[in-house]
């Protein structure tokens, strides 16, 4: 069995072309077409983002900025298609499930090297495995891990990883942690390696090498040559660290930066008038949701959960704030994803049915002050939210307005993101104004099992024997069609009890240079195809690549062979961790 | 004169040793998480656990703070969790650009201020000392990061005559430069940031100024001098301005410190890669060491500061220069 791998028509054709080019030789068609590709190679590409990287390596890396980077200069095992469902090759040409599914073999490329010229092979993948497993280390996502009990080296280029249970995503598992040069980190104590020089001069695999890192001002990344998909056409990638939203804006109008990946909603109309930039938008992974305190006296009947849904106006919420880019969610799977059910019922606005619910629940005015109470309690409560985040602030002051229109008073509070993480995580709130990205798994444990209430994501205390029982089948079931059934079952019943009041998925909006051509920007990720991306007229064609200054990539960097190669286009990447 | 500046230098040692002690405990009590900046849904809550142990934040806060103490007492500031290398390395990175806009701006603040403090001086209640003076209380109330924001609008969206981030032009047209032409470049990068932060101070010196030119202006050697028949201009370079700069002079010791807080928001701005923009991550993401590093390099500046300003005073001023000698 091949893991359920769909190719990509396009992709398909790519590698398929590859081939046909590697084994014509010279003919004159291939020259021509080499010809053609040749003169769309060069230029840089300046992107505005709004944070330095804290490291540059798969392995530690924190940040959006560092998983971005080294998205590009890692490349996996196998490389996840933007369906987030499939998978392509990529350091392994092909791989296989033993007959118990417990095995799983990667036939690796004999011809991927290290950007210092050392040859990539199998050794490298065990020796990475146990590196993203250990606890000193302390790797995001170390828990996908579990299940891998070992990674054996059949020979140079074959790798088998051995699991302890039968379970869909152990493709996705085995591919999580991309590898590392054994050659350069081999004597590298563990509880040594989130501080080793590695972070800030990595050694990848991937289309892009490492160029130079001025700390917050610029990291750049050079066109690898001998990149095994061919090398991709810019010459340069820099992610240009501008702290400030108005600076960012500022450059992205006056062409100081080419590419702007976090444009906010409120400067959408205006970027759409620069007729230089081409603005577009794409859903995200992201969405945002007021959490109630499911054991809290105040939110422990689903009835007065769904009041309060309902009594805020969710479609008013994305037309005011995001300006229309975004999407109302009423479950807990995006719509971009295979599991997502679009029919799971939607809780309606509808103010005066959430006056009557609550006054069911026995919550009326009794006392005359314009809030509603109950036994000599008024519905009051407050929403915690973070600081550095104008829309979460703005949400909840929206809420606040709703809410008293039903008579339920809310008191907005702003913390510290660190703070505010370390009480959401101790269940110390009433509600919460909060986000999740969605990763690449459906996979509803850790936010909505009842077994995830004491010390995992599960920070509402969110309980259902029955969301806990399809839960933990679906999560089993190998045959896509049937968990994707059961996991229909869960997003309604989720969507039922209202244990958030789920608002809306936002869109992502990207301003780019009209120059830069063959753009491809995906929910799964917008460097998804950054190695294929070219430039009208590069100005700084003639510019010697890796003539950047401070922090050089190592010099005498030993040529790989240089044959000639297919000038295909290549894959970028993206991390399968998501923040 | 020397010696005293030394023992001045060894009474800073306790203090600085004291506020950064206060710092640390300060710290650990506030609520916040440093291992903040692992969260993430797909990351398990037991990653923050692992990296609390990792880190040493489960220590006993004694314990902790005699690990501290001990490194930092051997010039080892540790490692910063958020930029994860070593606290020195992040700060030998920052000072230095910090340093340069700090001096910069300081240098423009003095100059325009005493020039326009003494020119508003001799011409008292002229139209020009009513200028200066509703444009220095205008800066002066002014917070930097609107006249930041303003410059950039003008001079650099507009006018397009100067660059509004970071020290160089991007790194691979900045390597392509001459070396005239990255001395130029850097001046120019420099321009904006250093007059949004000297700018508002400039007005404050320019308002001392004035007022210390007008007191020494009725001084009885004023006059004197005056009346010897010096021309006008000896008589203000010579007789005035020397000793009306004696209280400004204190001034620049004040102002570094000032400067250096008020750089946060220019740096942020301006996207410059300073101190300001580290020590506010670094607060924001609860990165003690690095916190409490950059605690202990301000406060050291804000001595070295008041130093200079003793050692220029005395300098100017030869009555503090017989007295600083005897003591």
């Amino acid at each position: 069995m091949k893991g359920g791998v769909r190719l990509h028509p396009r992709p398909e054709t790519a590698l398929l072309l590859a081939i046909l080019l590697a084994l014509a030789g010279c003919g004159g068609e291939e020259s021509a077409e080499k010809k053609d590709r040749r003169s769309t190679h060069g230029g840089s590409l300046v992107i505005g983002v709004d944070n330095d990287a804290d490291a540059l390596s798969p392995l530690t890396s924190t940040t959006t900025t560092g998983s971005d980077i080294h998205g590009l200069l890692f490349a996996a095992l196998a490389r996840t298609n933007p369906d987030m469902a499939s998978y392509s090759p990529w350091l392994a040409r092909s791989w296989e499930f033993s007959p118990d599914h417990r095995s799983l073999t990667f036939h690796l490329r004999d011809d991927a090297y290290w950007h210092d010229g050392v040859k990539f092979s199998a050794e490298d993948v065990v020796f990475s495995i146990p590196l993203y497993k250990s606890e000193k280390i302390g790797y995001g996502s170390i828990r996908w891990l579990d299940h891998i009990t070992g990674v054996v080296a059949l020979d140079s280029f074959t790798v088998r990883f051995d699991f302890d249970a039968v379970y869909p995503y152990q493709l996705t598992d085995a591919n999580v942690g991309r590898p590392l040069p054994k050659h350069i980190l081999e004597n590298v104590p563990p509880e040594e390696m989130r501080n080793h020089p590695f972070n800030r001069r990595p050694v990848g695999t991937g289309p892009f090498r490492f160029g130079g890192w001025r700390t917050q001002q610029s990291i750049t990344i050079l066109a690898n040559e001998d990149y095994f998909l061919g090398r991709p056409h810019l010459d340069r990638v820099v992610f240009k660290i501008v702290p400030d939203e108005t600076s960012l804006l500022t450059q992205i109008k006056t062409g100081t930066i080419d590419f702007y990946p976090k444009v906010p909603p409120s400067a959408y109309e205006e970027l759409l008038s620069v007729q230089r930039l081409e603005v577009i938008r794409v859903p995200s992974r992201v969405y945002y949701y007021l959490g109630w305190q499911n054991e809290h006296e105040l939110f422990r009947d689903r009835n007065v959960r769904r009041a309060l849904t309902m009594a805020i106006d969710r479609e008013k919420i994305v037309s005011a704030l995001l300006h229309g880019c975004g999407r109302v969610l009423h479950g807990p799977i995006l719509p971009f994803l295979w599991a997502y059910d679009p029919d799971v019922p939607a809780i309606p606005f509808d103010p005066s049915e959430a006056k009557r619910l609550l006054a069911e629940a026995g919550w009326e005015d009794r006392d005359g002050d314009g809030w509603l109470d109950k036994d000599g309690r008024a519905f009051d409560f407050t929403i915690k939210t973070n600081e550095n985040n104008d829309l979460r602030k703005d949400i909840v002051v929206i809420v606040q307005e709703m809410l008293a229109n039903i008579g339920v008073r809310v008191r907005p509070q702003t913390l510290e993101f660190t703070v505010f993480i370390e009480q959401t995580n101790r269940k110390e709130f009433e509600a919460d104004c909060h986000g999740w990205r969605q990763g690449v798994k459906v996979d509803l444990t850790s936010i909505w099992h009842s077994r995830s209430i004491a010390d995992k994501y599960n920070q509402v205390s969110y309980s259902n024997p029955e969301v806990d029982r399809l839960i933990d089948e679906a999560s089993l079931e190998l045959d896509q069609e049937k968990s994707k059934a059961l996991w229909s079952q869960v997003q309604r019943l989720i969507a039922a009890d209202a244990p958030y009041t789920f608002l809306f998925n936002i869109d992502d909006l990207y301003a780019i240079d009209r120059r830069f051509k063959n753009v491809r920007l995906e929910t799964y990720s917008w460097t998804y195809n950054l190695d294929e991306w070219w430039v009208e007229n590069p100005e700084t064609e003639g510019l010697p690549v890796g003539a950047e200054g401070e922090e050089a990539a190592g010099g005498g960097m030993p040529e790989a062979p240089a044959e000639e190669r297919a000038p295909i286009a290549g894959r970028a990447s993206e991390e399968e961790g998501s923040h | 004169m020397s010696g005293y500046l030394l023992r001045r230098l060894l009474a800073a040692v306790p203090i600085v040793l004291g506020i950064s002690t206060l710092v640390f405990f300060v710290l650990h009590l506030a609520p916040g998480d440093p291992t903040a900046i692992y969260w993430n849904a797909d990351a398990d809550p037991e990653v923050l656990r692992m990296m609390r142990a990792n880190l040493g934040l489960d220590d006993p806060l004694p314990v902790q703070y005699a690990r501290w103490l001990s490194r930092t007492l051997r010039g080892d500031f540790g490692y910063s969790f958020g930029h994860k290398r070593p606290v020195a390395e992040v700060i030998g990175d920052a000072l230095p650009n910090t340093l340069v806009l700090s001096l910069a701006s300081m240098a423009i603040l003095f100059a325009l201020g005493v020039f326009v403090g003494v020119l508003s001086a001799v011409k008292q209640y002229s139209l020009a000392d009513h200028a200066a003076t509703v444009l220095t209380f205008f800066f002066y109330s002014m917070p930097s990061f609107w006249f930041a924001l303003m410059l950039l609008l003008v001079f650099h969206y507009h006018l397009r005559w100067f660059p509004a981030d970071q020290m160089t032009s991007i790194d691979f047209v900045y390597e392509s430069l001459s070396i005239p032409g990255k001395i130029l470049d850097r001046a120019r990068h420099l321009a904006l940031p250093a007059t949004a932060l000297g700018l508002g101070a400039m007005a404050g010196v320019a308002r001392y100024t004035r007022a210390s030119v007008l007191e020494v202006m009725g001084m009885d050697y004023v006059r004197t001098a005056r009346a010897k028949g010096l021309p006008e201009r000896d008589v203000i370079l010579r007789h005035i301005l020397r000793n009306a700069l004696l209280p400004v002079i204190t001034l620049l010791g004040l102002y570094l410190p000032y400067l250096f807080s008020g750089a946060v928001l220019v740096e942020t701005i301006f996207g410059w890669p300073g101190m300001g923009r580290v020590t506010v991550t670094a607060i924001f993401q609860r990165d003690y060491p690095l916190i409490l590093a950059n605690t202990i390099v301000s406060a050291l500046l804000v001595v070295v500061g008041n130093l200079l300003a003793d050692a220029a005073y005395s300098i100017v001023d030869p009555r503090i220069r017989r007295g600083g000698g005897e003591r």
